[in-house]
């Protein structure tokens, strides 16, 4: 393993955002990781690299058999830029305006390599061909105000990969991007990752994104880990509650057969006394009234979609009728075939939760469907589960 | 064909058939004072209670077609009839009557709400149009509650912002609802309830939607039919099936297969058309085929002719060469 984590903990202030999450990846392998707001799949990333200068970084960060937390500064200066690449969502507010692509992509080879400028000036040319850039030379010498945001996206990379990195960490590095541009960018970085034996984590929210590129993928949902898998049986056997909710909600580019159900397993616990009642929605739940200003007991299920499942005075009045999690894919919309035959999404009720307010116990029991009392209480460790992964679910081996 | 369909095409027919259109949109266009044509004569027709997906990549002029339409732009070419009335020249006065009809939803739903109003003003507007029980019903079948009528938008999540906003567009009713990115800054778990939401409302009131949007899979849930757009002009126009099954401009397929799909076994085996450049700029868009720098089918008679939209197979397709594809 080039970089092997364990234990990361990250919090500012009070309030702790990332909170023991282990990972690794290996050379010319590529680990996805996925989250919505406030998961801390970002904040992660940026601990790796060393960039957080003001928060609490604890466990350990094992960079080639070496530990970065708590490592001098100047060390981590010395590897990050040089071993270690970062990209990001947005290149325009990741570049100098006032200089050209060609001395920011030379600047830190100048620096790690003591380079002469000229040499590192060639060494920008030749990076900015690697990368697609028609023109390198005349390009070199433009400012990034002129290149379009694929184009920019390329520069950042040719900057990423100029000292020949042997871990590159993309954080949304397409998210910005139009979706024939994000092929392209997702193209240049396999086959640079081909070429070179790149390590490379991706970080997004976009499911079809990690489907693509992992080969191992990490479910982030409130600062914990809630399935580690390789990417084969994640997609194709979701373990946790929440990975299945993100997987169903999805809707799919296949043709859909009108009346088919997602091609999700059921979420209903096959336990008995499981279906009913369900606990992190009463009322009063601890962890409901903070989770969201805005927020009140009842309103988490904000919607229509699961109005079994809300006691309070919304459920019957916003929902439409017989659109349960189960029958909702035939339910819905009345029209013919031709209309909107997919039919309901399932939805996952309620919103991610804020890093101030994680809820007690399992961090996705208020919008679980098959939380038990345990959920309310009790944090589920990751354990081992078939499959060669890892899952964070007290019902693990339980649901069907 | 499609890559990913593996079943029999399933058949097709243009959504509802109903003659009366709610809106007819004529020749459209925008020229902005550089002489950028950001919309350059797009025609379609949305009839009541359907949903029109319109996709292109940013630059395509598929937000500007969207708000000329709600008249927050004024276009400067074609018509917009609206229930047979053209709203394109109408004084500002005038067009009232029609601003409780027409309605739109933003992308960004902070930005589109009054910071300094309450969730009740924002959604019972200048007009007044709701009184308060009214305005806590909408609420409540948006999916929020009585309790947050006397809000602030920042106490909000972007979730629930989005519902407000979707109120808010409500109040009036209307009969259109211009959606213009609705989901696309969402949470990926929140999308699908507003994805949900917008369907039941529409399945209640019989609204028509336009739905423009860059996610693929987002419109094609939604859509009964879907129009593709690049550089300013539709290239493709049908129905939903025809367009994602069996998609007969190189665009429209170039676009399929760059979406990524969830699926890591799909993701492996598929052909992926990879489109080479960005692209061009509308302030000069290339003679000819719009499209054709950038596409593997183009010959000498699309770089010097631009092709018509003409019917093929069931839907309109502006390609020289839309009957030769795969």
């Amino acid at each position: 393993m080039i970089l092997q984590v364990s234990g990361l903990t990250v919090g500012f202030g009070p309030v702790t955002v990332v909170d023991g999450v282990d990972f690794g990846v290996e050379r010319g392998r590529t680990l996805g990781i996925v989250g919505e707001s406030g998961s801390g799949k970002s904040v992660s990333s940026l601990a790796v690299m060393g960039l957080h200068r003001t928060a609490r970084v604890s466990g350990s960060i094992r960079f080639d058999g070496e530990e970065l937390v708590g490592a001098p500064a100047e060390r981590l200066r010395a590897l990050r830029g040089r071993r270690m690449g970062m990209i990001f969502q947005d290149p325009l507010s990741c570049l100098h305006p006032f200089y050209t692509v060609g001395e920011q992509i030379a600047e830190a080879y100048r620096l790690h390599f003591r380079a002469s400028r000229r040499a590192a000036r060639e060494r920008a040319v030749e990076m900015l061909a690697e990368v697609g850039i028609p023109a390198p030379r005349r390009r070199a010498a433009e400012h990034p105000h002129r290149f379009s945001g694929g184009m920019r996206q390329r520069v950042m990379i040719a900057m990423a990969l100029a000292c020949e990195p042997d871990l590159l960490i993309a954080d949304e590095p397409t998210t910005a991007l139009d979706v024939t541009v994000q092929a392209q960018i997702l193209e240049l970085i396999q086959r640079i990752q081909a070429e070179r034996g790149l390590a490379v984590i991706m970080i997004t929210h976009d499911l079809g994104v990690v489907a693509r590129i992992a080969d191992e993928v990490l479910v982030m949902y409130g600062g914990r880990t809630v399935e580690h898998a390789p990417a084969r049986p994640l997609f194709k056997d979701p373990r946790h509650p929440y990975t299945r909710g993100l997987l169903a909600s999805v809707p799919g580019l296949a043709p859909s057969v009108p009346g088919l159900a997602p091609s999700v397993p059921n979420l209903a616990p096959s336990v008995p006394g499981l279906a009913s009642g369900v606990p992190g929605l009463a009322p009063g739940a601890p962890g409901l009234d903070s989770g969201e200003p805005g927020l009140v007991p009842g309103a988490l299920g904000l919607a229509s979609e699961e109005p079994g499942l809300l006691p309070g005075p919304l459920g019957p009045a916003s929902a439409s009728p017989g659109s349960g999690p189960e029958d909702g894919v035939e339910s819905g919309s009345g029209r013919a075939a031709e209309g909107r035959g997919s039919g309901r999404l399932p939805a996952i009720p309620g919103s991610p939760p804020s890093p101030s307010a994680f809820p007690p116990g399992c961090r996705f029991h208020p919008r679980c469907p098959s939380a038990l009392p345990a959920c309310t209480a009790e944090q589920p460790p990751l354990r081992p589960a078939a499959g060669d992964r890892k899952v964070a679910c007290h019902l693990e081996g339980a649901l069907r | 064909m499609n890559p990913l369909d593996t079943r029999p095409a399933p058949e097709t027919h243009d959504g509802p058939p109903t003659p009366v259109p709610l809106l007819s949109v004529r020749d459209l266009r925008m020229t902005f004072g550089s002489g950028v044509r950001a919309v350059d004569g797009v025609s379609f027709d949305l009839r009541p209670g359907e949903t029109l997906g319109l996709v292109g990549e940013s630059g395509c002029g598929k937000s500007t077609t969207g708000r000329m339409i709600v008249r927050l732009l004024q276009s400067t070419g074609g018509t917009i009839a609206f229930d047979g009335h053209d709203l394109t020249r109408l004084p500002p006065r005038a067009m009232l009557p029609f601003r409780r009809d027409l309605q739109m939803i933003f992308q960004d739903p902070f930005a589109s709400l009054n910071p300094r109003q309450t969730v009740h003003q924002i959604v019972s507007g200048p007009r007044k149009l709701l009184t308060r029980p009214q305005v806590i019903e909408l609420l409540e079948r948006v999916g929020l509650a009585a309790e947050h009528a006397d809000r602030y938008p920042h106490e909000f999540s972007g979730g629930q912002a989005q519902r407000i906003g979707i109120a808010r567009a409500l109040a009036s009713g209307p009969r259109l609802v211009v959606c213009d990115e609705p989901v696309s800054a969402l949470d990926v778990s929140i999308q699908a309830q507003i994805v949900n939401l917008l369907a039941d409302l529409q399945d209640e009131r019989g609204l028509a939607y336009l739905f423009i949007a860059h996610d693929l899979s987002v419109v094609r849930h939604m859509s009964d039919r879907v129009a593709v757009m690049y550089l300013g002009r539709i290239v493709e126009l049908g129905s939903r099936a025809a367009l994602y099954d069996d998609p007969a401009h190189p665009y429209t397929r170039a676009l399929l297969s760059a979406v990524p799909v969830a699926d890591p076994d799909v993701e492996a085996t598929r052909e992926r058309i990879v489109l080479r450049g960005d692209p061009p700029s509308p302030a000069a868009p290339p003679p000819g085929c719009s499209f054709h720098p950038r596409c593997a089918l183009a010959q000498d008679l699309c770089r010097t002719a631009p092709p018509p939209l003409r019917e093929v197979r069931g839907r309109q397709v502006a390609c020289h060469f839309a009957e030769a594809t795969p």
